[in-house]
């Protein structure tokens, strides 16, 4: 049965194998790429796992050489005895063909299959995850919670009407969505439950035929042994150890795929009793009944396997070959182990109530081949707390029943060797809490009130003068539990940027293929967190600089070659803090902004006149007007002129900033600068006669005081200064806002340098008084009447008064105020 | 110097009926009233800042507990001097129902009076002062009391001429 290539291929693992050792980068090497280059042999029976095992051992092998410490040992560990079982699956094929079935008649052993013996398998692998993997498996065990409950929605309508295509099409989705996932996390158990309903599921959907009520039933079942099965990861991940293999599971499975056979064959599918015994199905291998009763137990315990588990003997492993296997490694790794896993222990949190359960099920798997007594004195404190004690005090007993048998028979090297079971990384899953925004919100808005209201007292003059030390420190700390308060209910409404980035991913992978050209997107900074309604506003400024990039930005691939540049384009999407704000910047590889080509058409459209002269920031910007477009071909993806546009807009809505850069031929950075919050701006508070204005800190350039020697004037009306050789114009904010009383002698008065869009303006104002957050308000509706707002918003100071915001981005657009309305016509330069 | 205003249950008048519970308040020597349903509160006299560019009769805005509201000069809405601020001068927080969500705005009156029951016979309709009939679409009617005539406000409408209307949310 066995062909000569894949035989040879056999004997040569096994010799890399036992010579390979874990201090030995090259003899690993050798394994790994043995591994890789598995030959493919069609209709082997035993392939499908014989592969996945090879990879996982693979896989494990590169962790083992990317890492040094006791993470490589266990790797190496749990590698070697990967191979040993693959070795063992692919030679004792021969020799075990009733443990193996064809794919011929599975209805003739209807119980054993190469399904659960996988599950089996790996079911000793230990939930060791960094901490992006532990992200992802909670998002993703809430993810699949939430779609199984819509699964369950779907069952029970089609329950009382009838099953409808549409509705087998939803469950296809959710089931075909779990597998992908759980794919990719390695979570085989959950994904070959999901794939067998995914099979039951896709023959409903192919054949046009609504679900049988049997095949309701075990999709009814399937929902619920996934959740299970999730409940499973969650605990194996907090507690660090294997998720323990439910035979129900595998049942459930036979049945389905069973299922799926005969209606294959036409046959009408027999009655299919519910999975009311968890029995294991390898009992051929002559286990005794405690061990049966205890696989038992384990099994109702999710979180069954733990630490402790010695891995489950397969009846599949032959024992000369894992004799073959290096036991060195193991050993070696055993005894820091027995000490890490009694801290491993103590770190369970004691309440947890599958605490004493815990140390009864590791009896079940490990019964293969610990001595049974072990487990047994494991199991006698049936006190939750004497468990804990027993387990964390090292006393003798206790100490050696977790460890290996004392006299390591050589034939249980695997045995001897829980390294990789041993909780490694205990992680905790990130619990979330759905909670409706508006709650929130409200939250959010009453602690501004308190806050508020917290600096009104602490600010009042009849408070300030109040002689007391104690009183002082009392309001130091109202004040600084206020500023708490406030932290931590801005950043519930936090989120990561992630999903957005996400969603970007899937958009790039998109227009790639539409658009023919190979463009990768790098992103980081994922975790930097925003506001959530910030988020959202980003997601569309993204889409369509992306979408730009990928069709202007970025070149086809001849050209690409032409200019020496790597014919994969790149984009790389970044969010990181950038003092107290949110920088997301895109940047791609392309062939950069043509100054020229967009000057040219910025003149021939009237926005810039014929002889204007524009800085280079200032031409980038032009990208940004509306109906914009440099593209004489308007495709799918862009060119209409509309996005730069929607970018600026939203971003400018938001209070951020969008700041082009360019190098020709080298590509494109658009950086967005982003407040954390809508609701919170840093501002310096400015004087001005007796009124005081907020400036947002991110339009501030510097400000300065001004000498006679700076100013002058342009036909005896604008004002300008030359700010060490830079001239720009001078706004006076007292008559911007007609205020009366402001200090009209420029020299006894303050210069603040503003910028926006590129354009920077002197801003002429009494004092500048601090630099301080504050909380943006919304001040009326918009003035409808259509003219310019030098005001973007109020803000309630810290003595309570309402202060306005300066819209920085009207000032430095006119000269004149108030005479046009920017808005209209956002491209005027001058 | 805050009072809330006092709550009834008196139903909206409607084009038929403008009886009901009135706020009564003075400008200058004249006195006014507003549907006591639009008030939210009473609150006295204080700093307002100035919001630069606006109309003249918006006075600024205030902190009302953490929110930012607008507060319009009634006196220099109706064309009289401005408001000088007294003892009695006293800002009427109204809530106004505008076509995209509720709106809040104070104000600013010489001085309040009281809150009247008024009777729909005692309710005349709005006078039109010879051809000019401007002022008449802020009239809901004219109220008798036995000490005075109280001219009965459509703050909504009053006050949607007020461009710089603030939103409560």
């Amino acid at each position: 049965m066995v062909n000569e290539r894949l035989s040879a291929w056999i004997e040569e693992l096994a010799f890399a194998s036992l010579l390979a050792e874990a201090s030995d980068a090259t003899t690993v090497r050798l394994v790994v790429s043995l591994l890789e280059t598995m030959p493919v042999e069609p209709g082997h029976h035993a392939l499908g796992s014989a592969r996945s095992l090879a990879q996982e051992a693979s896989s494990l092998l590169r962790e083992a050489l990317a890492h040094g410490g006791d993470r490589q040992g266990n790797c190496f560990v749990e590698a070697s005895r990967k191979i040993d079982r693959l070795l063992g699956i692919l030679r004792g094929s021969d020799d075990r063909p009733q443990a193996v079935p064809s794919a011929g008649n599975p209805a003739s052993t209807p119980f054993v299959s190469k399904a659960p013996a996988e599950g089996a398998l790996r079911s000793a692998q230990p939930m060791v995850c960094d901490q992006e993997t532990l992200e992802l498996l909670g998002d993703f065990i809430q993810e699949t919670s939430e779609s199984l409950a819509h699964a369950d929605d779907i069952l029970v309508t089609a329950e009382r009407s009838g099953m409808s295509l549409e509705g087998v099409n939803a469950l296809f989705r959710v089931f075909h969505t779990i597998k992908g996932v759980a794919g990719f996390l390695d979570l085989p158990a959950i994904a070959s439950l999901a794939h067998a309903t995914e099979t039951l599921l896709n023959r409903a959907r192919e054949g046009g035929a609504p679900l049988a009520e049997q095949s309701l039933d075990l999709v009814f079942e399937a929902t619920a042994a996934m959740r299970s099965l999730l409940d499973d990861v969650r605990k194996a991940v907090e507690s660090g150890t294997a998720p323990s293999e439910q035979p129900s599971q595998a049942r459930l499975i036979q049945a389905m795929d069973a299922h799926v056979e005969r209606a294959a064959q036409g046959t009408e599918p027999p009655e299919i009793s519910p999975p009311a015994e968890p029995g294991p199905q390898d009992t051929g291998e002559g286990r005794g009944i405690e061990a049966n009763g205890a696989q038992g137990l384990a099994s109702l315990d999710p979180s069954g396997s733990s630490g402790l588990v010695l891995p489950d003997e397969h009846p599949l492993d032959s024992p000369a070959v894992a004799g073959a296997s290096p036991v060195e490694a193991s050993k070696d790794t055993a005894g820091a182990d027995r000490v890490e896993r009694q801290q491993a222990f103590q770190m369970i949190p004691v309440p947890l109530p599958a605490a004493p359960r815990k140390s009864v099920a590791p009896a079940g798997p490990a019964s293969g081949s610990a001595p049974v007594h072990a487990p047994a004195e494991q199991a006698v404190p049936a006190d939750r707390g004497a468990a804990f004690t027993a387990a964390s005090d090292a006393s003798p007993a206790t100490a050696a029943a977790p460890g290996p048998p004392a006299p390591p028979p050589p034939t249980s090297g695997a045995g001897g060797g829980p390294g990789g079971g041993a909780p490694a990384a205990m992680g905790r899953l990130r619990e979330t809490l759905k909670v409706d925004v508006e709650r929130v919100d409200r939250m959010v808005e009453m602690i501004g009130e308190l806050i508020i209201v917290e600096s009104m007292v602490v600010h009042a003059p009849e408070v300030q003068a109040i002689d007391s030390v104690r009183l002082r420190n009392y309001l130091s700390q109202l004040s600084k539990i206020s500023r708490d308060l406030q932290d931590s209910a801005m950043r519930m409404r936090m989120v990561p940027v992630q999903g957005t980035f996400r969603k970007m991913q899937r958009m790039v992978r998109e227009l790639s293929r539409q658009t023919g050209k190979q463009v990768v997107l790098d992103t980081s900074g994922e975790s930097t967190e925003m506001d959530r309604s910030m988020v959202e506003r980003i997601e569309d400024p993204l889409v369509h600089m992306i979408r730009n990039s990928i069709d202007h930005g970025i070149e086809p691939a001849e050209e690409r070659r032409a200019a020496g540049k790597p014919v994969q384009g790149t984009i790389r999407l970044s969010a990181y803090y950038e003092g107290g704000s949110v920088v997301i910047e895109m940047a791609d590889d392309g062939r950069g902004l043509q100054r020229d080509a967009i000057l040219r058409k910025a003149r021939s459209q009237g926005i810039v006149g014929d002889n204007d002269t524009l800085s280079d920031q200032e031409v980038y910007n032009l990208i940004f007007a509306p109906g914009f477009s440099t593209s004489p071909i308007v495709t799918d993806i862009s060119g209409r002129g509309v996005g730069m546009d929607v970018v600026k807009r939203t971003i400018e809505a938001a209070r951020g900033r969008v700041m082009p850069a360019s190098s020709p031929g080298k590509g494109t950075t658009i950086k967005m600068v982003l407040p954390l919050t809508t609701a919170i701006i840093d501002g310096m508070l400015v004087a001005c006669g007796t009124e005081q204005y907020v400036v947002p800190s991110l339009s501030i350039i510097e400000s300065l005081k001004p000498s006679a020697g700076m100013l002058s004037s342009f036909a005896g009306r604008q004002e300008l200064i030359n700010v060490r050789g830079e001239i720009m114009p001078l706004m006076r904010l007292g008559t911007l806002f007609s205020i009366d009383d402001a200090q009209t002698d420029p020299t006894k008065a303050l210069v603040v340098v503003v910028e926006s869009m590129g354009r920077k303006r002197g801003l002429l104002v009494d004092d500048v008084i601090t630099q301080q957050q504050v909380v943006i308000k919304p001040l009326g509706n918009g003035n409808g009447n259509g003219h310019a707002e030098l005001y973007s918003g109020a803000a309630i100071m810290s003595d309570g008064r309402v202060g306005l915001i300066l819209n920085v981005d009207r000032i430095c657009a006119n000269t004149v105020p108030s005479t046009t309305d920017w808005g209209r016509t956002p491209m005027e330069i001058r | 110097m805050r009072a809330e205003a006092p709550s009834q249950t008196a139903s909206p008048p409607n084009e038929r009926s403008v009886a009901g519970k009135f706020m009564t308040f003075k400008l200058a020597e004249e006195a006014y009233g507003v549907e006591i349903l639009k008030v939210r509160e009473l609150i006295g006299l204080m700093e307002i800042t100035r919001i630069p560019n606006a109309p003249h009769y918006v006075r600024g805005a205030i902190n009302l507990r953490g929110r930012v509201i607008p507060v319009i000069d009634l006196r220099l809405k109706f064309g009289m001097s401005v408001t000088e601020s007294t003892d009695q001068t006293v800002i009427i927080v109204v809530q106004l129902s505008a076509s995209d969500g509720a709106l809040t705005m104070g104000i600013l009156v010489d001085e309040v009076l009281e809150v009247l029951n008024i009777e729909a016979d005692q309710v005349e309709p709005p006078p039109t002062f010879g051809t000019d009939s401007k002022d008449v679409p802020f009239l809901l009617g004219v109220g008798k009391s036995e000490k005075r005539v109280i001219f009965l406000l459509d703050i909504d409408r009053v006050l949607a001429m007020a461009p710089d209307a603030a939103r409560s949310n």
